[in-house]
């Protein structure tokens, strides 16, 4: 009971935390100042600070999930994962203020939905 | 002033989701390929043994190598990406990867796709449809962290 409670706490953790790295990366890649290969170098140079960040995120992403895959069933645990793409879309929209649509949401949606069959089985 | 940044605009749209799209396929591809090149390489380590044996047996395996070159080239093409499209466009878009993993499994591995799977399959192709068809930036919204470099 325990280990599962802790498991669900570890992959919804994980997938919130991978979301907040997308987010960094993309708040450094902001301040790159041309579209394009180089973007990712100008980033590092400018935004050190957010791109170590989103880097770290992804670290310890890997590490809760890897956590969580260890607790639970893969078959709970890949699914939930998919919680990302609604973390992306909400903390997108509140900090970078990306409008995020009906459309966009529909979309996001049915994704998940997706995953979740693919994943459960 | 306005005049101009119409006209720079204008011309750089349809060719900027051109390549959108081209950077989406690769990161698309190396999400597929990663897991497979990092399990290989992962069962190709001794067994047991603790971290003074399992170290140098990393530096030594190329297919560890072959795993952080694909690490680092996902990290730039993602951040050309992101350089041009919101994070909440490209992002779930790259659920397509969970299509190509399972159409390759079924291709290669002769693993069998439940209806519920095709399903799941077809739900995912047809949100990641719905999401291609909105915006791939946001415009218009002032960026006060832009500073000096935003447009007057």
């Amino acid at each position: 009971m325990n280990t599962i409670l802790i498991g669900w706490v570890s992959i919804v953790s994980s997938s919130l935390i991978e979301a907040v790295g997308h987010l960094a990366f993309k708040r450094a890649v902001d301040d790159a100042s041309s579209a394009g290969p180089l973007a990712g170098f100008q980033a590092i140079l400018r935004s050190p600070r957010w791109i170590g960040f989103g880097a770290l995120c992804f670290v310890a992403e890997g590490l809760l999930f890897s956590v969580s895959l260890r607790l639970l069933d893969v078959s709970i645990a890949f699914p939930a994962g998919a919680l990302t793409f609604v973390g992306v879309a909400l903390f997108s929209r509140l900090w970078l203020h990306e409008v995020v649509g009906l459309r966009r949401w529909l979309g996001i949606l049915l994704i998940l939905t997706g995953i979740v069959l693919v994943g459960a089985n | 002033m306005t005049v101009g940044t119409l006209e720079m605009k204008q011309p750089v749209l349809p060719h900027c989701k051109r390549s959108i799209w081209l950077g989406l396929g690769v990161a698309v591809a190396l999400d597929t390929v990663m897991p497979l090149v990092w399990k290989a390489a992962v069962m190709r380590l001794p067994a047991g043994g603790g971290l003074g044996r399992m170290l140098p047996a990393v530096l030594h395996e190329p297919l560890f190598a072959l795993v952080l070159v694909i690490f680092l080239t996902q990290f730039f093409n993602w951040m050309t990406v992101l350089s041009k499209s919101d994070v909440s466009y490209a992002q779930p878009i790259t659920a397509l990867s969970y299509v190509s993993v399972t159409a390759l499994s079924a291709l290669l591995f002769g693993e069998h796709i439940s209806l519920l799977r095709g399903l799941g399959v077809g739900l995912i192709l047809a949100g990641v449809c719905l999401v291609s068809t909105t915006p791939h930036k946001t415009t218009g919204v002032p960026r006060s962290r832009l500073g000096p470099e935003a447009k007057p």
